[in-house]
């Protein structure tokens, strides 16, 4: 009963989150569902009692969604945002998130004496902090709040919706040592300082480890023992991606199911060896299964707080907990029942879990492995196993590891290519060896280590050169695998209504066995889905259609070209910064999401972090057959990781220079504007100011034409540049440009502008950049020209699609695409169809 | 705690409400637990425990296949009893060893159900026989190294309640085993008489001394082993020994008509121990 309902309560949520896009669709289906129910009663009479309460839940569902969420949600966003810097001071109210140099605190501001003020949650990051600090305790700091903001990109994580579910209001980050105050202490305080210890342990843990590890077992040492990822390598992370045991990186149920089956164990054991009087005098009132499990409640309590509680780590615990209480009555364990009643304690403290990763991929992988095992499951002890050899023991244990983990990693592919673009289908077997080698080494000797450096309160970590050399063989290992030959296999991400279908057969296949020929076509739609996605074809090529994508890649730039031909062209990846590559988080995502694989043209038009910051992160990951630069060389570590991108993947520079094509097929052709083999240009590069504006003036500008179509991209080019092209008189009139240099004041030249006549000017740029792009005077000359205006940071990606034979030129804005709200009673109707005509757009974009 | 109806009710949402989250069948028929208040045991199948009665034999409480037997002479004894007279004075075994009760006893001893001893120990004191008359409670005693491997004396936790419910005395200590005996169950009526001789003992024997004993046991098989307990607890001083178990294994031809026909009802096949 209880898995049926929590099903039916997840229905309703999703539901409830629905209502406010599609209320019609929603109520028509209610309704449909009420009378197709109401018949299925009459008719099987026996089904009443079920149904309705089933039906009921749904309901519920919906309901709560629009009180806890919803309701929530209406009141309107703080003002005052965009102000300057103002004073917050607040307490520390989530673990502290610690990475080399910096550390994210999440702040609820103090409310007002009567609290009154509404509650205002603040993302804090502290670059260089100079103090550590806890949860719980209260800070004051003088920051710039700044609403939540992310890249949104078609197809793209939506990183500001993301940062809203968490309840996170604003975000704001300031620098050096005295940029925050400390207050008070959360150990004053009686509600906060549980958390504040568990906190303070997790730091003493984390300065030992950093003291006695390096990386990039340091890093893995945090993700696995408490939960911290911000000293994990985040080619470490791609490479656990890459071969589908990303969840070990999650404190779960092998984590917490060890530390509860040690202690368990331990306590049991250990009772069972008292003198046989006190046992019998204890067995009078307790008996020591009892007892263990009594015992087990604290440390496995204790160390899901102390990785931070997380939804997966809260997952276990509940699991767990009702295991032990199970095991205290004696009964058989239900794998279900707990996971469902675990689903429930998540989703009535947060109904917005259901959007959450973690909560999909942690629900859906014990789903995997319930379904799969016997259920309900038998308890250990009884069921003497058969005699057996320890050979076929191993091959037994083997096959069923790899069952399960078949079961896992199947279960959860369409997931992983939702969110990750990826198939990774390596996890049938890194799983089999990666489980066991980290639940049965690398978990153990770390906690131990955790503990005993917890208990002693030592310097250093005990056990690290063992847990180095361990920790570096998993790594080497992992490495190893990541480099298997097609191993990294990307794909588009599923379509939802594919994703219903795939789960609505596997469903078919476990429980349609009464039925054998309902089970065939329910594999054969599991394996055709499986096919389809992992083919993820390409749909544009069709000789006459072209599509151009300005990618929101905050401040910085990137453009996509699909050409008729299936030709593809990268003009610039953004910028990348240590946390956060656009390469990996934009560019190439949407790559994967278009099915393409291999670039045959990437430019970088001239080399700054805003423009080919991200590149380097591309060539790793894509096929490029032409690289082409203007051959200025930097001395920065992103240009060296450039070149050796380059280097590794055999690809050699190409010098662009004006008058030439970069390629020329059918009606579309892509020539170089700029740069002109200009003497006096390259000797201006006196000083560091100058240096900056010289690159600026040698970025390369490349035409696009296709049929009546022209579209200019012009980097970073300023007045000088401009100005030059104007004089030469080779420019043409063109239906897009790409506004150079993000509209800085200095790329301002009105006799270009005139000159090319564009109809749409797209503006690549960062929501409050320090530069102050774009500039009023250069929105005001396009404006006056009659240009149409569209901006990366208020539309999102920007795209265009045409037919080089027609003349008609599409545009749209990731922004506008996107669902809206339906405003009640004024437009019922309206609002919810054009929600549907963007739904079913999104959908055939992806064929176009 | 009164056992008002209102307090009742409110246990059974409890129970309900636990059996919610962590749902549990009936032992007996299978059918899923709802507030009823014996744990594993739904109260259909619970209520189907009736004690035996009928004519049986003064001493072990052996029920007789014919009611002439004792019709003229109500303390008759059965042949076993008179040729080899046994040690404890009265037995009475309460319950016929059949499903479910069958069930609820391997399941409280074999798979750790201890909450199974409470309503256990209840069906004793529901069944006990007006002669009784004892001023402590001795149970049968597990040897250690079984006990370790069972985690608790089943008799024990029946003996530990039933002087709850009796306001007796229960020792546990004072009577032993001290040889570690084969499970009785799989072996002949010879081998285990051999089996259990010297197989109990008694530590500070004073406390025993002139003391009228209850012995508490589980299951009633031959009674041998509680022939071998009343011995070695006479010999050390006992005034008195009385047995008292809450089963006892019969012949089909014992078992009276009425429990054939509900153990029918039951439709279950005795599960294997
Ligand atoms: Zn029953
Ligand atoms: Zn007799």
């Amino acid at each position: 009963m209880l898995p049926s309902l929590t099903l039916a309560f997840t229905v309703g949520l999703t539901a409830g989150s629905l209502v406010p896009y599609y209320p019609l669709t929603v109520s028509f289906i209610l309704v449909l569902t009420a009378i197709g129910g109401t018949i299925l009663e009459v008719r099987h009479p026996g089904t009443r009692a079920r149904g309705a309460a089933a039906f009921g839940v749904v309901l519920i569902g919906i309901l709560y969604w629009a009180v806890a969420v919803e309701r929530a949600a209406g009141s309107p966003h703080v003002d005052g945002l965009q102000g300057g810097p103002e004073s917050l001071t607040g307490r520390i109210v989530a673990p502290v998130q610690q990475a080399p140099d910096r550390m994210v605190l999440l702040v609820e501001r103090d409310r007002g004496p009567a609290g009154r003020d509404r509650r205002l949650v603040v993302r804090l990051t502290w670059r260089v902090p100079e103090r550590l600090l806890f949860q719980g305790d209260r800070i004051r700091v003088r920051a710039k709040l700044r609403e939540p903001i992310g890249a949104l990109n078609p197809g793209g994580f939506d990183y500001a919706a993301y940062l809203d579910r968490q309840g996170i209001d604003a975000t704001a980050s300031v620098t050096g040592a005295d940029a925050v105050e400390f207050l008070e202490s959360g150990r004053e305080d009686i509600r906060w300082a549980l958390w504040n210890q568990f906190d303070r342990w997790r730091a003493a843990i984390r300065q030992a480890a950093i003291r006695s590890l390096s990386q990039p077992a340091l890093g893995l040492y945090l993700g696995v023992i408490i939960g911290e990822r911000g000293y994990l390598d985040q080619d470490l992370r791609d490479q656990f991606m890459v071969t589908g045991t990303v969840h070990l990186l999650s404190i779960s149920g092998s984590h917490l199911g060890l530390v509860a089956i040690l202690v368990f164990t331990a306590v049991r054991r250990g009772l069972l060896l008292l003198p046989e009087a006190w046992l019998l005098t204890l067995s009078r009132s307790i008996t020591p299964t009892r007892a263990a499990a009594v015992a087990t409640v604290l440390p496995v309590t204790s160390y899901a707080c102390l990785a931070g509680a997380e939804l997966a780590t809260v997952r276990s615990l509940v699991m767990l907990l009702i295991a032990l209480i199970t095991k205290w009555m004696g009964q058989e364990q239900r794998m279900f029942h707990a996971l469902a009643a675990a689903a429930m304690v998540i989703l009535l403290h947060d109904p917005q879990a259901i959007y959450d990763i973690s909560f999909q991929l942690s629900f859906l992988s014990v789903c995997a492995i319930a379904w799969w095992l016997a259920w309900p499951v038998a308890p250990q002890e009884e069921a003497p196993p058969p005699e057996r050899s320890l050979m076929r023991k191993g091959v037994q244990w083997g096959r069923d590891a790899i069952v399960m983990s078949a079961a896992v990693t199947l279960v959860t592919i369409p997931l992983v290519a939702f969110y990750f673009n990826q198939l990774p289908w390596l996890g049938l077997f890194a799983n089999v060896v990666a489980v066991p080698a980290m639940g049965a080494v690398l978990v153990p000797c770390g906690l131990v280590a955790a503990l005993w450096q917890s208990a002693a309160g030592a310097e250093n970590l005990p056990l690290a050169g063992l847990l180095q050399w361990s920790l570096d063989r998993f790594v080497e290992g992992l490495s190893h695998l990541a480099g298997v030959p097609g191993g990294e296999w990307h794909v588009a991400a599923p379509s939802a209504v594919a994703m219903l279908m795939f789960y609505g057969c596997l469903a078919m296949v476990r429980f349609g066995s009464a039925q054998a020929r309902f089970r065939w076509p329910a594999v054969a739609g599991v394996a055709l889905l499986l096919a389809w996605w992992t083919w993820s074809p390409r749909f544009l090529p069709d000789g006459d259609r072209f599509r151009v994508t300005f990618l929101d890649v905050s401040q910085g730039d990137s453009a996509v070209l699909e050409l008729p031909d299936g030709q593809v062209v990268l003009i610039d990846g953004g910028t990348a910064y240590e946390r956060f590559d656009m390469g990996r988080g934009v560019v190439g995502p949407y790559l994967w999401n278009r099915g393409i694989r291999n670039i045959d043209h990437v430019i970088a038009t001239h080399p700054q972090l805003d423009h080919v910051g991200g590149l380097a992160w591309v060539l790793r990951h894509f096929a490029v057959r032409h690289f082409w630069g203007t051959g200025d060389r930097r001395e920065e570590p992103f240009f060296q990781k450039l070149q050796q991108a380059l280097a590794a993947r055999g690809v050699t520079e190409e010098r662009a220079r004006a008058g030439e094509d970069i390629l020329s097929s059918g009606n579309c052709r892509l020539q170089v504007l700029n740069p002109a083999d200009n003497p006096a240009l390259r000797q201006a590069a006196v000083g560091r100011r100058m240096e900056g504006h010289a690159l600026n003036n040698r970025s390369i500008v490349t035409e696009l034409r296709c049929g009546v179509h022209g579209i200019l991209f012009t980097a970073d080019v300023e007045q000088e540049t401009l100005g030059r092209m104007t004089q030469a008189g080779q420019l043409k009139q063109v239906d897009v440009v790409k506004v150079p240099h993000h509209g800085a004041a200095s790329s301002l030249q009105r006799d270009w502008l005139k000159a090319v006549r564009p109809r749409h000017a797209v503006i690549s740029v960062g929501r409050h950049n320090p530069y102050g792009h774009p500039a009023a005077p250069v929105l005001d000359a396009y404006t006056t020209q009659g240009v149409s205006i569209h901006r990366t940071d208020r539309d999102g990606g920007i795209w265009l699609t045409g037919v080089s034979s027609e003349a008609a030129l599409r545009l749209h804005g990731t922004r506008d695409e996107m669902a809206q709200k339906v405003v009640p009673y004024s437009c019922w109707w309206t609002c919810e169809l054009s929600n549907w005509r963007k739904v079913v757009h999104q959908w055939l974009d992806r064929y176009y | 705690m009164p056992h008002t109806e209102h307090s009742d009710r409110l246990l059974g949402w409890y129970r309900q409400a636990v059996r919610f989250i962590i749902p549990a069948d009936c032992i007996g028929c299978g059918l899923p637990l709802r507030d009823d208040p014996i744990p594993f045991f739904c109260r259909r199948c619970w209520n189907r425990i009736v004690p035996t009665t009928g004519p049986a034999c003064s001493r072990c409480d052996l029920p007789f296949a014919s009611p002439a037997a004792t019709s003229r002479t109500p303390d008759h004894q059965c042949q076993t009893c008179l040729e080899r007279p046994p040690a404890y004075e009265r037995a009475w075994t309460l319950y016929p060893y059949l499903p479910p009760l069958q069930d609820a006893i391997c399941s409280f001893k074999y798979r750790g159900k201890v909450a199974l001893a409470k309503p256990l120990a209840a069906l004793m004191a529901g069944a006990l026989p007006a002669g009784l008359d004892a001023d402590l409670i001795v149970p049968v005693p597990l040897h250690p190294a079984r006990l370790r491997a069972r985690e608790f004396n089943q008799s024990l936790l029946l003996a530990d309640h039933l002087g709850r419910l009796l306001s007796r005395p229960v020792s546990a200590t004072h009577l032993i085993r001290i040889l570690a005996t084969d499970p009785q169950t799989t072996l002949t009526r010879p081998e285990r008489l051999r089996n259990l001789r010297q197989a109990f003992g008694v530590r500070q024997p004073e406390a025993l001394a002139g003391r009228r004993i209850l012995l508490v046991d589980d299951v009633f098989t031959t009674g041998a082993t509680l022939n071998e307990c009343a011995k070695t607890l006479l010999k050390s001083g006992a005034a008195s020994v009385c047995a008292l178990t809450l089963a006892r294994t019969m012949g089909t031809h014992l078992v009276p008509d009425r429990l054939f026909a509900g153990q029918a009802a039951g439709s279950r096949p005795v599960p294997e121990v």
